[in-house]
């Protein structure tokens, strides 16, 4: 059935002149009553067809935002400042609103954290998700539409989707309405799929369940997937290539394993090592130290600078002076941060 | 979703119950005593015994009280004796007018209100919005009749010779009940509904066929209507607009927008609906400030309505008249927000659970 | 305000508020909330306006400039504008000697006059109507030869004399047309617009219209028209000519004699004569036509204008008089009080009512050609050939002298209280300020400064929508603070109280309450409690009123405000302690239901100051005197077409003053609620 959803998508063949996504030096910074907050500060991405891309970080690094911006959905008074999005080579923030528009849902689709509240609770279900063919697909008749909700409903795992498609969003529990979400999302067999923190409202059954569906999805659609999350266990298991962000710029992009083995950031090495591991007994958790810079007064350097042991352990000057640029280490592993310039060198 | 209604419904009987007693009671607390106050210099010691004895008021309060429900549940409310003839022969005059007054100012608040609250919103913090904002505030902090005489002046004098002169006052002209244009021949009574009908002002020429009628009519009704629509206006825009700027920061909206769904779309569909909850709730609470309204405005735009009627049973102190109209009126605004609370369930499925 | 004081934090001893501590809510941040409070534009707007009200109020008796009760005309030496329209200061009002306004042309003016604000004049061979309040030329009656004379009548018919002709307008066009004598250089109508006359230097011709009288000796039978009745045939050139206010009686002084004529019994005969020395220079029924006053030689005297016809008082003067004229013509109790007359270069007053000459004013070195006491006699005009004096009448002040080049013809008071007067020139019409006073916005039907009215209003409906709240919120939250702790039963009673009261639109319930309260439970209330010393009984009843349909309001939020704080860990610690029900409601609940209370009654003021003022308009609240906005719009209601600054006024004084109650409220309520805090 899912096939089905996708028989009007005739264009996905893999292109490899262009990645599916690529995302250079975005910059979305939000204008307030008390300064400029650069949520996000420069940060490049590339996605592939059928590869997942995790992106990580704690709560306000910018995560979310990346994703909004490549939607255009920043609401005011944030704005895209600078940067390009190339989704298979088309530029997208020159894009207008109409052009973009058609897109989303379309070509690029997302799913959203706490998914009952993100669902229009004066509307079924089904309507809702009729709606995203109906504008997308309004070529396919009124009939053949209303069974392709039910066929996408069931696709996600949704039992009696007929019944469940007049179901208002608070009759349905968390677990059910994010597979509603996921069903909205893949209605239109998009090229991309950005899901930001899919599974943090849902308790821990429900979301391998539904990190199950993603991938499966992933391997029947061969679509890309930008997975957004907090949660390095996650990470794990979805990933594919991990993008590690901290105060509004990736600092280390790599293959999962690659980061899982050696992840070279300072931060990063926080983050893993910050995850509690079965059978293994702690005094307590290791926590990174100090808190986010703000993000409307940047210090100069190292946006991690003023966190990061390993700059003390190697008396590193230069990281309270001028920011890194992200390098590739090793193949397909880039960092940003001056201990591996020094290494290199 | 019946038994919400039903429950609806039985919650309002206590309240209609004690808008009866509450009305019952203000009769009974007057200064002075009822037969003082109708007869006058007739009310002799003999002529009250008699009159409290034909007027059940010899009786003891509970059994007053029970023949007076049963008096209202006739449909009988005495007699005025300012205008002499019974008082829901008044009622069918007077109300007709009124009901279409607040109507009109209702719809000219709605079909104004709510579109200014959408646009402020949507152009949050532009010109647009703090000049609707800045109305609205004054809207609210007006004296409805002081808004009355200032729209007569300015459009009944100053603009006088030209096409946008409205008459400052009056009702218009009489017209043919619609049921003699008809050439039905039904009995009409001075109580019976085809009287109350061929009493609205703009209805009857209309149901009549006499446009010329009906424009004349409904010219009368304009300016009263805006004064009287100011405030809930001014209260449903600014609802409209606080109540749409927090739907747009729902997490469904941006659902809606990552959907593909087109602006005007996101607005009109999605955020509307849900932005309109609060507002239906407001509309059905400003209704009071109409009824309210009604009475000042007719006054100074010289309509004989309900408010006029009522205007002057207090300043001759024709209590039954007071007491009919303000029972009816009361009765009428608990309806209305009934019928709010039942139009809730059909708008917001999440009341259907409770 | 003792806010900070009733905090939770404070009370318990050292030990006890360490176990508190924790599970106590957070304190009332007020400080951060009037901090929140300066950072909204639209509380502080809110705050300057109250504070500017409340300034207004207290300072009343300060600023205003006159007695907000008593009418200006019983305050003499105040020249009032009636009704004029609104000065304000800061634009720069007229003052003495001003040009209000200018009816100049090419040609010059023949002869003006004056009739409900409405100027007519003569020039060349048309006669011209102006409104005077707006220098507007209303219309042109033209005619094919210079106009000689027009006369104006009350429903608005104009007479006009040119080449032999009479002409009677009306809606712009001839409806009569009569020939005449030669050289008529006066025409006038009576009064009952029935008659009128026709004047050259010695002869007039009397007129009747038989269509308004059944039967008269004049008309011959059968006929509806105009008719001459006869000529009064004159021995010398007439000096002045009136005709009596309520009789077709003609009073002519020509020569040394003023004869009054009558044409009632179908011929014209002088049926009175009221003989003189010397040649009689100026001759005047007053307002109700029982005397007539004249001047001649250096006597002035009165006489009785009826039967017998007599002298009733002389005053005798050191040189000739010339324009005499009544005072006072229509204050009660004082009327025909003050003469004047003019003599040289001087003006000179008598009092009649002790025969004592009042005052002798002088201006100038030429000769006065008359004097004119405006009608209530607080000013007196007098000219010379080009120059204008005014005199203030209480103090003998000239207030104003004004030379032109061109002579004075007339001079008419615009308004019986003086300030400003039409002077008609040679070649011009011109409507002069005569006095510097001012008022700032205008005076009301009752001749009282609207402006220290307005300033007065401001202490009332502060202090009533300030006292109404408080008693609302005194009963209402004591009721919900009691329905919401105890529960059960009293709630249900209450609340269902409280539902019905709120079943009605809150003007109706306070009409109806308001007929129910007398006079007693008002002056219960302002002989107990001693704010309500300064309000009337009325305003008082709507006070109450007002209180009793905002009770539920504050029982709502005072209940949920009790129910949401009531099953908090730390009340229940507090009952574990003993603390009694009673305390534990006000010094422990109330101080957290006091933010939404303190949002709900700066709001409701605003709303109760809205309903004082529309009971006070319905009559049901404040009755005069008192300076109530409600009130002063609804006395002038009657007059918002002609004086739509009395009606405008006190309505965006109203407006201004529920705007700052409004908007402070909705800045409270948004600093309170963390909530909005983004």
């Amino acid at each position: 059935m899912i096939d089905k959803a996708m028989q009007n998508n005739g264009n996905n063949s893999s292109n490899g002149e262009h990645a599916l996504l690529e995302v250079r030096g975005l910059k979305t910074h939000f204008f307030t009553r008390s300064g400029v907050v650069k949520a996000v500060d420069g940060v490049n991405l590339r996605v592939k067809r059928g590869q997942v891309v995790c992106i990580v970080g704690e709560s306000g690094c910018g995560k979310s935002m990346t994703a909004l911006s490549i939607l255009q959905l920043v609401d005011k008074p944030g704005r895209i400042v600078e940067g390009e999005i190339y989704l298979e080579g088309e530029e997208l923030t020159s894009k207008n609103r109409r052009e973009m528009s058609q897109l989303r849902g379309s070509r690029i689709s997302m799913i959203f954290q706490e998914p009952r509240s993100s669902l229009n609770p004066v509307f079924k279900v089904g309507k809702q998700l009729l709606e995203v063919l109906s504008i997308h697909k309004h070529a396919i008749a009124k009939t053949e539409r209303e069974q392709q909700v039910v066929d996408l409903l069931r696709a996600v795992g949704i039992p009696d989707p007929k019944k469940r498609a007049s179901n208002y969003p608070h009759e349905m529990s968390g677990g059910m309405a994010q597979r509603v979400m996921i069903a909205m999302g893949i209605a239109c067999a998009p090229d991309l799929l950005i899901a930001d923190e899919p599974t943090t409202a849902l308790d821990v059954t429900i979301q391998a369940q539904v990190l199950d569906l993603m991938r499966k999805l992933r391997d029947e659609l061969n679509i890309g997937i930008i997975f957004i999350t907090h949660d390095m266990g996650v990470v794990a298991e979805m990933a594919d290539i991990v993008a590690v962000m901290y105060a509004g710029t990736v600092v280390e992009e790599a293959p999962t394993e690659s980061l899982f083995e050696e992840p070279l950031h300072p931060y990063t090495q926080g983050l893993i090592a910050s995850i509690p591991i079965m059978g293994e007994f702690k005094d307590r958790l290791d926590v990174i130290p100090g808190t986010v810079p703000s993000l409307i007064d940047m210090p100069p350097g190292c946006r991690f600078a003023s966190r990061c042991r390993a700059r003390i352990e190697h008396n590193l000057e230069k990281c309270l002076d001028e920011e890194p640029e992200l390098m590739e280490v090793r193949s397909g592993h880039s960092v940003r941060c001056w201990l591996y310039e020094e290494q290199d060198t | 979703m019946t038994g919400y209604i039903l429950r609806r419904l039985i919650l309002a009987i206590p309240v209609i119950i004690g808008i009866l007693f509450f009305t019952f009671a203000l009769t009974r607390l007057l200064p002075s005593d009822p037969c003082r106050q109708q007869l006058q210099e007739h009310a002799t010691e003999a002529v009250c015994r008699e009159f409290n004895r034909r007027h059940g008021l010899d009786q003891p309060i509970p059994e007053q009280f029970r023949r007076y429900l049963g008096d209202i549940a006739r449909g009988d409310f005495g007699d005025s004796f300012e205008y002499g003839y019974s008082v829901s022969r008044l009622m069918v005059e007077r109300f007709p007018r009124t009901l279409e007054l607040t109507v009109y100012a209702m719809l000219f608040a709605i079909i104004v209100g709510v579109p200014l609250g959408i646009i402020s919103a949507y152009y949050h913090h532009s010109a647009i919005d703090v000049g609707t904002m800045v109305g609205a505030n004054l809207g609210v902090s007006m004296p409805v009749f002081w808004l009355g005489l200032m729209l007569a002046y300015v459009f009944g004098v100053l603009l006088k010779d030209t096409i946008f002169w409205l008459p400052p006052g009056g009702s218009g002209v009489d017209t043919r009940p619609f049921y003699e244009v008809w050439g039905l021949s039904v009995e009409a009574s001075e109580t019976s509904i085809w009287t109350f009908i061929a009493h609205m002002d703009t209805l009857n020429p209309l149901l009549g066929g006499n446009l010329a009628g009906f424009w004349d009519n409904f010219r009368h009704m304009i300016l009263p209507m805006a004064a009287l629509g100011t405030i809930p206006l001014s209260i449903i825009a600014r609802m409209s607009r606080s109540s749409l700027l927090e739907v747009l920061g729902q997490n469904y909206v941006r659902t809606a927008r990552a959907k593909g769904v087109r602006e005007r779309g996101v607005v009109f569909k999605h955020a509307f609906r849900n932005a309109m909850l609060p507002v239906v709730t407001i509309i059905g609470l400003s209704f009071g400030s109409l009824l309210s309204g009604a009475v000042l405005t007719e006054t100074v735009f010289g309509l004989s309505g309900v408010g006029d009627a009522l205007f002057s049973a207090i300043t001759g102190r024709d209590y039954t008249v007071v007491q009919a109209f303000t029972i009816v009126i009361a009765i009428i605004f608990v309806f209305v927000n009934l019928v709010v609370d039942i139009l809730y369930v059909f708008l917001d499925p999440r009341i259907r659970l409770e | 305000m003792g806010i900070t004081d009733s905090a939770p934090a404070q009370e318990p001893a050292p030990e006890q508020a360490r176990a508190f501590d924790i599970i106590q809510p957070p304190k009332g941040p007020w400080r951060e909330t009037f901090e929140n409070l300066l950072r909204t534009p639209s509380a502080v707007v809110g705050m300057i306006l109250m504070g500017f009200l409340i300034t207004i109020a207290l300072l009343a008796p300060l600023i205003a400039p006159h007695d907000p009760f008593k009418s200006l005309l019983d305050i003499p030496q105040e020249g009032a504008v009636r009704r004029s329209s609104p000065c304000i200061h800061l634009l720069g009002c007229p003052k003495a000697g001003d040009t209000l306004i200018d009816i100049s042309g090419d040609q010059p003016v023949g002869s003006v006059q004056l009739n409900n604000e409405r100027l007519l004049l003569t020039r060349g061979n048309a006669v011209e109507v102006w409104r005077v309040e707006n220098e507007e030329l209303l219309f042109t009656l033209t005619h094919d030869e210079p106009v000689t004379a027009a006369s104006w009548r009350s429903d608005q018919a104009i007479l006009t004399a040119s080449d032999n002709k009479l002409f009677i307008w009306k809606e712009r066009r001839i409806i009569e047309e009569f020939e005449s004598e030669d050289n008529v250089k006066f025409v006038l109508w009576s009064n009952d617009g029935t008659r009128f006359i026709s004047a050259n230097d010695r002869a007039i011709s009397f007129w009747f219209d038989c269509a308004t009288a059944d039967f008269a000796p004049s008309c011959p039978m059968g006929t509806k028209e105009w008719v001459k009745e006869g000529v009064a045939e004159l021995e010398a050139d007439w000096t002045s000519i009136q005709w009596h206010s309520d009789r077709p009686q003609l009073m002519v002084a020509s020569g040394n004699v003023v004869q009054l004529w009558d044409s009632t019994a179908g011929v014209v005969r002088a049926f009175a004569t009221l003989e003189h020395d010397e040649p009689v220079t100026s001759a005047l029924y007053n307002k109700r036509g029982t005397r007539i006053l004249t001047t001649s030689g250096s006597t002035l005297r009165t006489w009785w204008a009826a039967s017998p016809f007599e002298e009733i008082q002389a005053f005798q003067y050191s040189a000739p008089l010339t324009g005499g004229s009544w005072g006072e013509q229509t204050l009660g109790g004082r009327e025909d009080v003050r003469l004047s007359a003019v003599s040289g270069n001087h003006l000179i007053v008598w009092d009649s009512s002790s025969g004592e000459q009042s005052a002798d004013l002088s201006a100038g070195d030429e000769t006065l050609i008359a004097g004119v006491v405006s009608p209530l006699a607080t000013q007196y005009a007098a000219y010379s050939d080009t120059t204008l004096y005014v005199w203030n009448a209480a103090d003998g002040e000239l207030v104003l002298t004004q030379e032109a080049e061109a002579a004075i013809r007339n001079v008419i008071w615009r308004q019986p209280n003086g300030g400003n007067v039409i002077v008609h020139r040679e070649n011009s019409a011109h409507v002069i300020k005569t006095t510097n006073f001012q008022y700032i916005l205008g005076i009301d039907g009752s001749v009282r400064d609207q402006f220290s009215r307005l300033l007065y209003g401001a202490r009332v409906s502060l202090s009533v929508g300030v006292l109404s709240v408080s008693m609302a919120i005194i009963l209402g939250t004591v009721a919900g603070l009691v329905a919401g702790y105890v529960g059960g039963w009293t709630d249900n009673v209450i609340m269902r109280v409280m539902d019905v009261m709120l079943a009605f639109p809150s003007l109706i319930l306070a009409i109806a309450v308001v007929t129910i309260l007398g006079a007693d439970i008002a002056e219960f209330f302002i002989r107990t409690i001693p704010f309500f010393g300064f309000l009337d009984p009325g305003l008082v009843n709507a006070l109450i009123a007002i209180s009793v349909v905002f009770v539920p309001a504050y029982a709502r939020v005072a209940r949920s405000g009790v129910l949401s704080v009531k099953e908090y860990d730390f009340i229940e610690a507090y009952r574990a302690l003993g603390a009694t029900p009673g305390r534990i409601l006000f010094r422990r609940i109330l101080p957290n239901v006091l933010a939404p209370l303190i949002v709900q009654a700066t709001l409701g003021i605003g709303t109760a100051i809205l309903d004082a003022a529309a009971l006070s308009f319905l009559g049901l609240g404040a009755q005069p005197p008192i300076a109530e906005w409600g009130r002063m719009l609804s006395e002038e209601r009657a007059q918002f077409q002609t004086a739509p600054h009395l009606v405008l006024f006190p309505g965006l004084a109203i407006m201004i003053t529920v705007l700052a109650f409004n908007l402070l409220g909705d800045g409270l309520r948004d600093a309170l609620d963390p909530r909005l805090n983004r």
